[in-house]
């Protein structure tokens, strides 16, 4: 299965230039079954990502482009009457697709962005009082511009935190930047990329990811990382316990993509600035996305070899 | 360890053998071979404690089982089957049932304990036989306090319950080494023991409900009839008769002539205590009043168990009967001290003593008749050689004082190995052999007397003491045991004469010559003694420093008796009223469970670490004291590439040590594996810590 990873990891690679880093983690997001949120200036490569890896997944996907004036039903879809047939018929939305782009998400209006909500989290939508259930795997790989740009509606913390995590890939180094300006047939190349796996193979590769052993001193480590954000005077969004699955879920396929199954400190330190950044991020703070300011404060706090040194087993779990 | 920590947790928690789920039935039941092999071991000792008590012919049957036993562990036998065991338990049901007459109440009983105690172990075969055994245990160990209560025995009951329970702790953490498990069964007796000393102030002490048995006659150095020439060689015991404690100033060592036993009657060989005529026989038991007066010394006399009825007094005694145990001594006729009961525990009583006031002054005359009577037939030398004296001497004390001399001038000499005396032993000892110890000069004396017309009798008792400077109290032991003879002379009552002053004044004096005691020594029955190395003072200082606190074990702890314990209570209530004691009692229990709560709640309440990270975090704080300081956000891996620079001749050893750590602390592990990889990360971090030690 690691030679599955490790080709799907050359693939993305070959077409977004000199990113390793970024690519490892939206696809541990992705096995992990989180929503990412690539956020960056636009003509960094974010969309091309995206479609990159929805590609190389071999799953179906659909890209949406968000504008203000878009509608909910514009993402999730809508029943219409046939005449014809004397009954509505749902016509389904882009968000029936294993694998959603929702291109420059911030820029839809805050009705539409919460459409995406419930199918986030639930794997359904509703439509006119019916649910309707969602198509196994599915991801929604959104991006989105900074903050300060015009004509963006940040996305809500409840928004915010149903993406596993948020990454910004930054501008590319001189070399990768050169590869890029030389590659003029970059979208033809795009278009003929192979899907490299399964559905079926995708789902079991989760399956194994579940089952990566996570110790008793992980756990401790986890919550550790979130009481930090919690104690009072810390001047950022306390960590929710979702928060915490998210990162223990990421720190799992981490390992796996590690090529170990059990987790260690380091799966959880590697994952922890992307999926907890957006998260501490407070409304107030206008951040550009320089990575690793809070989460690296946070992560500095920590002895991962003594989590929880004053921590009271008895009665945190009894009471 | 894990393993262990929850064996213990189940010892505490109780659990009922659980059903295997597969077969429906039991597990079953099996001993760890080291828990069983030390469960022998115990048992061996428990019934040690109590070997004395026992019947040969039960002891054999206890030492078969035992030997049983050992080659059941050894596999050469396989176990009895249910049968054996109950037609062994018959028999030997049946052989005590026969002996119970023989045995007494108590006795038989403890027979019985030890018979059922020795059984069980051929029938462990639940947990809950194993909790039966280790009861019993117990109780067999504390059975064995009713025949002694010694400090030193009491002692060795504590070590023994310290043994039993270990072999609980051995059977639920058999992992454990033996060290441990012996400081853990150490620590749970020592957090007994305030309960443990609660209960001994305030519990009711109750009167037991059974007869304590006499001892196959005392090993005393003193009995009720003398009769010389018997004994070749007297066999001296350091064993305890009694200690004193006095009041004030003690008097000089030659006036410490306790009186026991006096004998009036005379059958030509034997001297014997006078037999109450029948009728007379309860007016005996009555004690008669001390009339005398002037200065009294008193002093308190602590005597040991003897299983005898006889006390010690110096002269004319009263008891004081205000105080605890006085009202069962009565005081006979001749002034000797008595028990109304057999003297089966130590005893306290309290004394006055009249050294100058003369003993029955007054004589009656059958009681004069009595003292002057001997066979006619008996030691006619003697008799002879009295009318001679006669004849010599008009005045009784001159008379006295020229059989006295003679005994000095003479060539008698005092030893304790007499050559053995027959037909008219006196004759034989006081012309041919000239040579005995107390009794034959006291007898020979007395005979003397009694045939010159002076009425005499034989005095046995205690003469000296020895003083502990430690706990200011004498000592008198067996070996202290002495005879001498009293003259009754008108006018001057009943008056001590000792001729073996005569012989050997420095006993009389001083107690016994350092000849002597090399003598004594070589004859002692007890090689073991610390007496024999009296002459070392080193040792000397020792033997009297253990005295002491066996002086103060017996006079506090042995000594709390129903009477001290009521006397206490009353003491406290007088002087607190009832409810400052209840609100007292109630603030000072408030306390210790606040403070116990405090102490003890932190504990339960902070992370166990896992031994593992208790491990690395160690190692951690031995690097820290070599200036290699983690920091926090590093994790371990990270940490030990750090310390392969910068301490690289540690980097082997310490990159293992993590890697143990991490595979320990992160990944899934069996739980041999566990062991293992746990045993090694141990090992690593003793060789890390002398390597840092080198350094540093």
């Amino acid at each position: 299965m690691q030679s599955l990873i490790t080709e799907i990891m050359q693939q993305v690679s070959s077409v977004v230039l000199g990113k390793k880093q970024e690519i490892k983690l939206s696809l541990a997001c992705l096995l992990a079954r989180g929503h990412i949120l690539i956020e960056d200036l636009p003509g960094m490569g974010k969309t091309t990502l995206a479609q990159v890896l929805a590609k190389t997944l071999g799953l179906s996907y659909q890209r949406t482009q968000f504008t203000s004036d878009m509608l909910p039903a514009d993402v999730v879809g809508i029943s219409i009457f046939n005449v014809k047939e004397n009954n509505f018929e749902l016509h389904k939305g882009p968000i029936f697709n294993q694998v959603v782009l929702a291109d420059e998400i911030n820029r839809a209006s805050p009705k539409t962005q919460s459409a995406l909500l419930e199918a986030m989290e639930e794997g359904q939508v509703s439509i006119d009082g019916k649910t309707y259930q969602l198509p196994e795997p599915f991801f929604v790989i959104a991006t989105q511009n900074p903050l300060f740009h015009a004509g963006t509606y940040p996305l809500p913390e409840s928004q915010l935190d149903r993406f596993m995590m948020r990454i910004s890939l930054g501008f590319p180094n001189i070399a990768a930047e050169k590869e890029i300006l030389k590659n003029h047939k970059n979208r033809e190349k795009l278009q003929q990329l192979t899907p490299c796996i399964t559905t079926k193979q995708l789902k079991e590769i989760q399956l194994v990811i579940d089952d990566i052993h996570v110790s008793e001193s992980i756990l401790e480590y986890v919550i550790a990382l979130c009481h930090i954000t919690r104690k009072e005077g810390a001047e950022m969004n306390p960590l929710s316990p979702r928060a915490g699955k998210a990162l223990l879920a990421a720190a799992r396929a981490w390992a796996f993509m590690d090529n170990r199954d059990y987790v260690i400190p380091e799966d959880v330190c590697a994952v922890f600035p992307s999926v907890s950044e957006h998260r501490l991020e407070s409304a107030s703070t206008v951040s550009v996305s320089n990575q690793g300011s809070l989460s690296a404060q946070v992560l500095q706090q920590v002895d991962p070899t003594n989590p929880l040194p004053s921590y009271t087993s008895k009665i945190d779990i009894e009471t | 360890m894990k393993s262990d920590r929850k064996g213990l947790k189940r010892l505490f928690t109780f659990s009922y053998p659980r059903k295997n789920k597969a077969s429906g039935k039991k597990e079953p039941f099996t001993l760890d071979r080291n828990t069983l092999l030390f469960l022998l071991v115990a048992q061996v000792l428990n019934f040690a404690s109590l070997a004395q008590e026992l019947a040969w012919w039960m002891l054999a049957i206890i030492s078969l089982c035992l030997l049983w036993q050992v080659s059941i562990f050894l596999k050469k036998v396989i176990k009895p089957s249910k049968i054996v065991v109950n037609l062994l338990s018959v028999a030997g049901c049946v052989l005590l049932i026969i002996s119970a007459r023989q045995l007494g109440l108590l006795a038989t009983m403890v027979h019985l304990l030890c018979f059922a105690y020795v059984l069980k172990l051929f029938e462990i075969r639940q947990r809950s036989d194993f909790y039966q055994i280790v009861l019993l245990s117990l109780f067999v160990v504390s059975s064995s306090l009713l025949f002694s209560q010694t400090l030193y025995f009491s002692f060795y009951v504590a070590i023994l319950v310290i043994v039993n329970l270990m072999v609980v702790f051995l059977h639920f953490a058999p992992s454990e080494t033996l060290m441990a498990t012996g400081k853990r069964s150490v620590k749970l007796v020592l957090q007994s023991l305030p309960l443990a000393i609660f209960l001994f102030i305030v519990f009711p002490k109750l009167a037991p409900l059974w007869q304590v048995p006499f001892a196959q006659s005392a090993k005393s150095g003193l009995s009720d009839s003398v009769s010389v020439g018997d004994i070749a060689n007297l066999a001296l015991s350091d064993e305890l008769a009694f200690r004193v404690k006095f009041e004030g100033s003690a008097p000089r060592y030659s006036q410490l002539y306790w009186r026991t036993i006096v004998l009036e009657q005379y059958d030509g060989r034997t001297w014997k205590r006078k037999k109450p005529a029948k009728k007379r026989y309860k007016e005996n038991l009555a004690s008669i009043k001390i009339k005398a007066k002037g200065e009294s010394l008193n002093y308190q006399v602590i005597a040991s168990q003897s299983y005898q009825r006889w006390l010690f007094a110096l002269g004319v005694s009263d008891v004081d009967r205000s105080a605890q145990n006085g009202t069962g001594i009565i005081i006979k006729e001749d002034y000797t001290l008595y028990n109304k009961e057999t003297i089966t525990k130590t005893l306290n009583y309290n004394v006055f003593s009249y050294l100058n006031s003369p003993l029955s002054l007054k004589l009656s005359e059958q009681h004069k008749k009595d003292n002057l009577q001997f066979p006619s037939s008996a030691n006619p030398r003697l008799v002879a050689k009295a009318k001679e004296l006669n004849r010599l001497y008009s005045n009784d004390i001159d008379l006295i004082q020229a059989v006295l001399e003679n005994f000095n001038e003479d060539l008698y000499h005092y030893t304790l190995r007499p050559p053995i005396l027959f037909n008219n032993s006196l004759d034989q000892f006081y012309f041919d052999t000239k040579a005995g110890f107390c009794e034959h000069y006291a007898s020979a004396f007395t005979f003397l007397m009694r045939a010159a017309g002076i009425p005499a009798r034989m005095v046995t008792g205690y003469m000296g003491a020895e003083y502990n400077p430690i706990a200011d109290y004498y000592s008198v032991y067996q070996r202290d045991a002495h005879a001498w003879s009293e003259v009754w002379l008108e006018g001057r009552g009943w008056l001590k004469v000792d001729p073996t002053a005569m012989i050997n004044p420095e006993r009389i004096e001083r107690g016994f010559s350092s000849d002597l005691l090399r003598e004594l020594s070589l004859y002692s029955d007890n090689y073991f003694s610390l007496m024999r190395y009296k002459q070392f003072a080193w040792i000397n200082e020792i033997r009297l420093q253990l005295q002491a606190i066996d002086y103060q074990w017996t006079r506090w702890v042995i000594g709390y008796s129903a009477k001290k314990q009521t006397d206490l209570l009353a003491k406290i209530i007088a002087v607190f009223s009832l409810w400052k004691i209840v609100v007292g009692s109630l603030v000072i229990f408030t306390t210790i469970y606040l403070v116990l709560k405090r102490v003890y709640k932190p504990k339960t309440k902070a992370k166990q670490h896992e031994p593992h990270q208790q491990c690395y975090l160690q190692a951690l704080a031995v690097l820290v004291k070599n200036d290699i300081n983690k920091p926090k956000e590093m994790s371990a891996e990270q940490f030990a590439l750090y310390v392969s620079t910068e301490q690289p001749n540690i980097a082997i050893n310490f990159t293992r040590f993590t890697d143990l750590y991490i595979t320990l602390n992160y990944q899934k592990n069996g739980s041999d594996e566990q062991f293992k990889k746990f045993d090694e990360m141990q090992k690593l971090f003793k060789t890390l810590k002398i390597c840092s030690l080198k350094n540093s």
